[in-house]
Parts: structure tokens; sequence; C-alpha cells
């Protein structure tokens, strides 16, 4: 998805891309996956569950620290975006 | 360009290829027309063709002979004609193998040899009978749809037994050939059917076919009757330039079966992985041949070597790299 | 002129290339007639079971040597697919848990597409459906232009168009997915109205316009210069109003017009999968026999003895110079002249997919001199030689 809104703050490698790519759907698919089995007798959901947090975690990891290493521009009321194409990171308001 | 004309005089002709002859009994009722063979004998005249006659078992009256005389011709006949009609081409059926003292009478004989999938384990030993006693053994596998990766090592085993008893002979005065292990040696080229290419075939019923098979798997599929001009759909992709897999392949010897083509991959300019395995086990064998010979006997100057190369399927090659189109152009160019 | 204006340029499809592409036929029925459909034989009888679709995803999830991608696109089709939404609903739950519990690497890379008429699009099951698979959706509903061109191809069985049902469904659908494209037909009756519907759809809120056409030989004489005609007028437009930074149309590309330089065959089919409602497999839905006209559909499977691979080695090994003319190999103007291998095998001479239609080539020249213009005129105005990038 194309977005070009937002101010250019940043631009990462593309194996950091790659990295944040993974997690980011790995996190959406899990989420959307749970949606479906959020039955705890079934029997993916401990591992589902387990799995989601471990997850987040990275994915929050991940962002703190490229932020820090990269300095990139932040603001209160914003958030970061990677741009998956051109690998570029934008600041954005939050909605 | 047309040069031969295959006219299968009977329904119950014996197959000299890897299709399946309906079993039929012989009789009068299956045999090609008399006056469509006579069309066929002219066509022939007419278009420089020479013609293989294939024949049913059952002996054919004195106005098919006088037909097949009147024209250049070679006769392909079952095992058990062969002394109706001693300068023909022997069908030898690996389900029905002559006994040692029927094939004890043959000399310099060119045979055509069947092989049935279930006879592969026997193949060496098989050869070793006939060997000696021809000219030339064309060795066709029946059934090699149903080979796998069982088939494709049993048969190099095979070869490389029967290059022995090949190599065994090659020293002396005429020795025999075995079209899939030497004919390699000698091409620097395609050397294939080319049905429908080089030559057409006339059924029992008269009509034109690509080749037999194409009777024999569908009779409405028909290039029509005998006639000056034979259109064929799409017949560019008969030949070799048209088939992607084949045009890069050095496996010179392969008979690229347009029928197999067709019935195992649905477009007649594309080869079953079975055909190509196959090719290149023969190859292999050819190579593995070359080098012993030159080792053994020497005088294989002439033959140009045979590369190693890593893969047993031309497939994997065109699949990753297509030709260029410069590549393209060249091909089928004369030199 | 300023140097660094922007031209959109249309979205790069999702791991463009680099993922299978499978497409289930969940229904032969529609609620449409649509006159152009290359799917000439719609009804209710074609359903896909469960059971099937099941059996498919599990023979791709565990022959990975056979699919060896590491992202997938579930295309879901009819006919009408949100005709089946709760059947979808199931098949997409059974991947999802199918691929997690295997560990496979579909499950972080995989993407839902459909392609919809639009009219169930508000339904509350279609709605509650999107809202579970949100981030992996792509939902392409197919708006044809301007009413009056929508409605000359899009109808109902009884002949009315489908117009004013569809457009209710566009603006939650851009809200849900602002970067959404729509999908254009054009066949000889649709030429008069191209320039129009292109910026109708643009007006609209639809940034990006995909629009080609047909494959089928309905060329009628003079087609191709009404055609060139009609985009030479929608180029003016968009060079006048300044559409081209903010919206993109497909019959306008840098890259087409040129020399073959490679002998890649362009289309996908054989590498795409599609799965019928008793489990046959093709190389692409243009195979299946409700979309051909005159030939058997081309099987090159099922779901229970798996693919046939002989039956794909021609797919995969097929050039662009095994089935083209020589006058198309040569040709000067030749990059982006399309064709599709379903459509090519259905209208052959014999039954093989290496004989090229050309039925297309005055409509393609036709193309080729209107986008000249269009880049030429661009490049004017905006100082900068885009024809040299192409």
């Amino acid at each position: 998805m194309k977005k070009t809104a937002g101010e250019a703050v940043g631009k990462i490698t593309e194996s950091e891309r790659d990295e944040i790519k993974r997690l980011f759907e790995r996190k959406n698919g899990l989420l959307e996956l749970f949606k479906s089995i959020s039955d705890a007798s079934h029997p993916l959901y401990d591992r589902l569950v387990q799995d989601m947090g471990e997850t987040a975690t990275k994915f929050q990891k991940w962002w703190d620290g490229k932020s820090r290493q990269y300095r990139w521009k932040g603001a209160a009321g914003h958030h970061w975006e990677i741009d998956f194409e051109t690998c570029e990171i934008f600041l954005k308001k939050d909605r | 360009m047309l040069k031969y004309l295959l006219v299968v005089l009977s329904e119950a002709s014996t197959s000299f290829c890897t299709y399946e002859a309906k079993a039929r009994k012989p009789g009068a009722k299956g045999l090609l027309p008399l006056e469509k063979l006579e069309a066929a004998v002219t066509f022939a005249l007419k278009n420089n063709l020479k013609v293989n006659f294939l024949y049913p078992s059952q002996k054919l009256g004195p106005a098919y002979a006088a037909l097949v005389e009147a024209v250049d011709h070679v006769k392909i006949v079952p095992f058990s004609a062969r002394e109706r009609h001693p300068d023909a081409i022997l069908v030898v059926d690996s389900a029905d193998f002559p006994a040692a003292g029927d094939l004890g009478k043959l000399r310099g004989t060119n045979i055509v040899f069947r092989l049935r999938r279930a006879d592969l384990p026997r193949l060496s030993v098989l050869l070793g009978r006939l060997l000696p006693r021809a000219r030339r053994v064309n060795l066709v596998l029946r059934d090699v749809e149903n080979y796998g990766p069982d088939e494709f090592a049993e048969y190099g085993r095979q070869l490389e037994k029967a290059s022995g008893r090949v190599l065994a002979m090659a020293a002396k005065k005429n020795p025999p050939e075995l079209n899939v292990l030497t004919d390699r040696l000698i091409l620097d080229k395609m050397n294939n059917c080319d049905a429908g290419l080089t030559h057409l075939t006339v059924a029992p019923n008269g009509r034109l076919y690509v080749c037999p098979a194409f009777y024999e798997a569908c009779p409405d599929d028909t290039l029509g009757e005998i006639r000056n001009e034979v259109p064929i759909g799409n017949r560019r992709l008969l030949e070799l330039k048209y088939a992607p897999i084949c045009r890069i392949c050095d496996a010179y010897h392969c008979k690229r079966c347009v029928f197999l083509n067709r019935k195992l991959t649905l477009e007649i300019n594309t080869p079953s992985f079975q055909q190509c395995r196959v090719a290149h086990v023969e190859r292999e064998a050819s190579r593995a041949y070359l080098l012993k010979a030159r080792e053994r006997i020497g005088g294989t100057a002439v033959f140009a070597d045979i590369p190693e190369i890593a893969y047993s399927d031309p497939f994997e090659v065109v699949e990753k790299d297509k030709i260029s189109i410069a590549e393209f152009k060249k091909l089928g160019v004369p030199q | 002129m300023p140097q660094n204006a922007v031209i959109r340029e249309g979205n790069k499809a999702w791991e463009e290339g680099r993922a299978k592409n499978v497409t289930f036929v969940v229904t032969e029925d529609c609620q449409l007639r649509c006159r152009y459909c290359y799917m000439v034989g719609k009804n209710k009888a074609g359903r896909l079971p469960f059971d099937v679709a099941r059996k498919a995803i599990d023979y791709l999830l565990t022959e990975r040597a056979l699919v060896p991608e590491r992202s997938v696109v579930w295309d879901f089709i009819g006919g009408e697919p949100f005709l089946e939404v709760d059947l979808i609903d199931r098949i997409c739950d059974y991947f999802k848990a199918r691929a997690y519990e295997l560990d496979h690497p579909w499950f972080d890379s995989y993407r839902l597409s459909f392609s919809t008429n639009g009219l169930l699009y508000n339904e509350p099951r279609v709605q509650r459906f999107i809202a579970k698979n949100r981030t992996h959706l792509s939902v392409q509903i197919t708006v044809d232009g301007t009413r009056a061109k929508h409605d000359l191809q899009r109808v109902y069985p009884d002949g009315h168009g489908s117009y004013d049902d569809v457009v209710r469904s566009i603006p939650r659908w851009l809200d849900q997915f602002p970067e959404s494209s729509t999908k254009v037909t054009i066949s000889t009756d649709d030429i008069p109205h191209i320039t129009e519907s292109v910026l109708h759809l643009w007006g609209l809120g639809i940034k990006e316009v995909n629009i080609n056409v047909v494959f089928e030989d309905v060329w009628k004489p003079g087609d191709d210069e009404r055609f060139e005609g009609q985009l030479v007028s929608l180029a003016d437009e968009i060079i006048r109003q300044g559409l081209y930074e903010t919206n993109s149309c497909s019959f306008f590309s840098k890259t087409l017009g040129h020399p073959y330089r490679d002998n890649m065959n362009w289309c996908g089919a054989g590498k795409m999968l599609a799965v019928d409602h008793v489990g046959n497999f093709f190389p692409c839905v243009r195979f299946l026999g409700f979309s051909l006209q005159n030939r058997a559909p081309l099987v090159i499977g099922n779901i229970s003895d798996g693919l046939d691979w002989n039956k794909l080695r021609s797919f995969l090994t097929l050039d662009m110079v095994s089935q083209s003319p020589a006058e198309c190999i040569d040709c000067d103007i030749a990059t982006g002249c399309a064709w599709c291998q379903g459509a090519n095998y259905d209208f052959a001479d014999t039954g093989t997919i290496f004989q090229r239609s050309t039925s297309l080539c005055k409509m393609h020249k036709a193309r080729v001199r209107a986008n000249n213009y269009y880049w030429n005129k661009l490049g004017r105005k905006l100082g900068r030689d885009l024809r040299a990038q192409a």
C-alpha cells in the first residue's frame, strides 16, 4: 500500500525492511487468526496467545531499537510508518 | 519436405514403435483397400517418396504384392513373417521373444526390438541374443510413460551391461549398431522421427495421419484423404525450432516422439519428463561407451566428445533460461 | 517547469512474481450477465464444496518441493465470489489455522484477493469478513466507467444496468481500501466512452484504473482509429488538468511500444493455479470449461492425484518466440502487446497454447501511438524527456 502522506524522517536497509515486514505480517496474521480461534479449548489457542505476545514484543522492540539507532524525528501525537517499497520511514499524525 | 510414406497394410499390422496396435484378428476385413493402396503408391511415385510398408503376420494376396513392388520400399514385418520376407526389417517383441532356434537362422538383419517395461531387467540378456544376428537393432521402449526413478536406474544399468556386449563386438568386421547406444556417437545434430515433417502415414482406412500412433489413438484425428496438399494445423510446432525444451538439447538420437509428447503433455512440441530422462540415460550410456571404446579399441577419433552435463532433463535448464531472440532467429537457418 | 513533478504510477502487485497465485472458483453463479464476460456458462450448480478447498490447501501446504514460493495469494472468484462469503470465510479460517499449525512460511506472507461486482459489498456478512481479515485483503470492485458505459455491458439477466447498485458500495470501499483500483473492460461498443469513463472513475475517488481491451476478436473496421482518438482525448485532459499527479490509467505506460529485448512469456498461466468445484487443477481460470468457447478444459491435475507436472512443462517453458509470428517478434513497438494464454488456446487453429492470437494488433498500434502522444506532450509540459526513460 502506498502511503505518501507524512514527513520522511529516515530510511532503513532492505534487510531491516525485510525484518520488520515479516514481523508486521506475522503480527497481523496472528491477530486475525485469533479472531477465528478465540475459544480457549482450541488446540492452537495457547500457542497462539504466546506467539502473539512474543511477536508484539519483538515488533515494538524493533521500532524502539531502530528509532534510537537512527535518531528519527518524533513528535507527540504522531507515529512512524514504513513504506515497504522504498524503505523510507515517515512521521505521521495519529488519527 | 516429405521423404517417406508409411503405409499400414492392415488393422492387424505389427506396431514397430512405441504405440500399441490394438489386438485385432488378421483377416481380409482389416486390410487397406486395394484402391487406397494404389492411391498411396501413386502418391509416393509422384512425390519421390520411399515407402515403408507395415505388414501383418498373414500373407497378402498377389494384387497387394504387385503394388508393393511398384515403388521403392522397405518392408517392416512381424518376426513370425520373416521367412516370407527375407530382406525385411523384423519386429521382435520382448513379450513374445523368439526361441534361440528361430533366431539362429538370422544373419545381418535389421531388427526393431520392442521392450515391455516388465522385461527391462532382461534387456541386456535379450540384446545379447539379438545383436550377434543383427546389422542393427532399434530398441523401442513400449510403455515409457509408466517409467519412474526405478525404471530410469534399471535402464541405465542394463545399458551399461549391453554396452559391454556391443564393445566386445565392435572390434569385429561389421559390428552391429544399437540405436540407443551407438547412434549418438555419429550425430552432431538432431536426428528425430520427424513424423509429419519428413513422413506421413496411410492408415488401413486409407486416410493420412501424422503417424500410426495417432490413428490407433483416435481414427478421427486424421489429416484427411490422400491428396497433393496436406495441410497440418500449426505444422511449425513439429519443427525443432518451436520446441523450447528440445532445441537446446543434445540427446541427438532421441526420437522426439510427437505422439507421446501430445499424449503426456498435451502439446506436440513438448516432451514428457519420462522421454527426456530416458533420452538422457541413453546419452550418458553413449558417453560412457565412447570413453571405454577409446580406451580399449581406439579408432574413435572420428567421434566428437559427448560432454558431461549436470542435468538429466533439459527442462531444468529451459525453465530458468529462455533462449534469446537472437539465438532463436539463428535456429533452422543454414550455416 | 517543475523538474520534480510527481507522476503517479500504478501500484505494483504484492510480492510481484514471488507469490504463488491460487484461484478458487467458489461459484459459477453471478447476479449479473455481463455481456463481455469470458465466463460464458454461468450456472448455480458449480459451487465449491469446502472439502475440495480443504484438500487443495492441504496439498499445496504439504508439497513444499513442488510449491516453493514463500508467499501466496488466494484469489476467490466466480461468477461473483461474495455470493459465497460464508464458504470463503470458512476456507480462509482453515488456511490460516493449518498454515500456522504447520509453521508454513505462507502464514507470514499471504493475501486474500477478490474481484467483485460490488453488489454485496455492504452486506453485513461481507463486512464481517472484511473486518476479520482486513490487513490481508485486496478487494477490487469493478466499476466499468460512466453509468452509460457500465450499463452497456454489466447488466442483470433482464438486461437492466447495475451501475446505481454498484456505486453505492464505492464510498465505504474506498474508505476501507484507499489505494484500490478498478478494472475496466473495453469491447467494441465501449470505445466511445473511454475518456469520459476514466475521468469519471477518478472523480469517484478511484485513483487507479486498470483498463484493457478484451482478447476476443470482436473488433470492427475503424475501431482502432476510434480507440486512438479516445486515448488522445484522454491524454489531453489528463495533462490539461494535471491529473497525472494523483491518478493512473494503465493505458499509458513508459514501457509500452518498444522492440522486444527479451524472450519472456509475460502471462503467468501455469505458474498460478485455479481449482474448480470438483477439485480439478487448471493453469489459470481461463482454462476452465465455462471460460472456453471452442476447446475442452485443460486439466493439469486434481486434489487426489496432485499436479501433473508433464502437463505443466509446456506452460513453464513457453516463451514469446515459440508462440509468436515472425512479424510480432520483429515488431518495433512490440512491448505491451498483450495476450492471454487461455484465449490463445481457445482460439488457436489446433489445441495448443503455442499460437498467439494477433487480433489485437491494430488496437495495440493505436494504443502505442496515443501512448507516445501522451508521454511526449507531458514531457514537454514538465520539461523532461519522459520517453527516454522507458
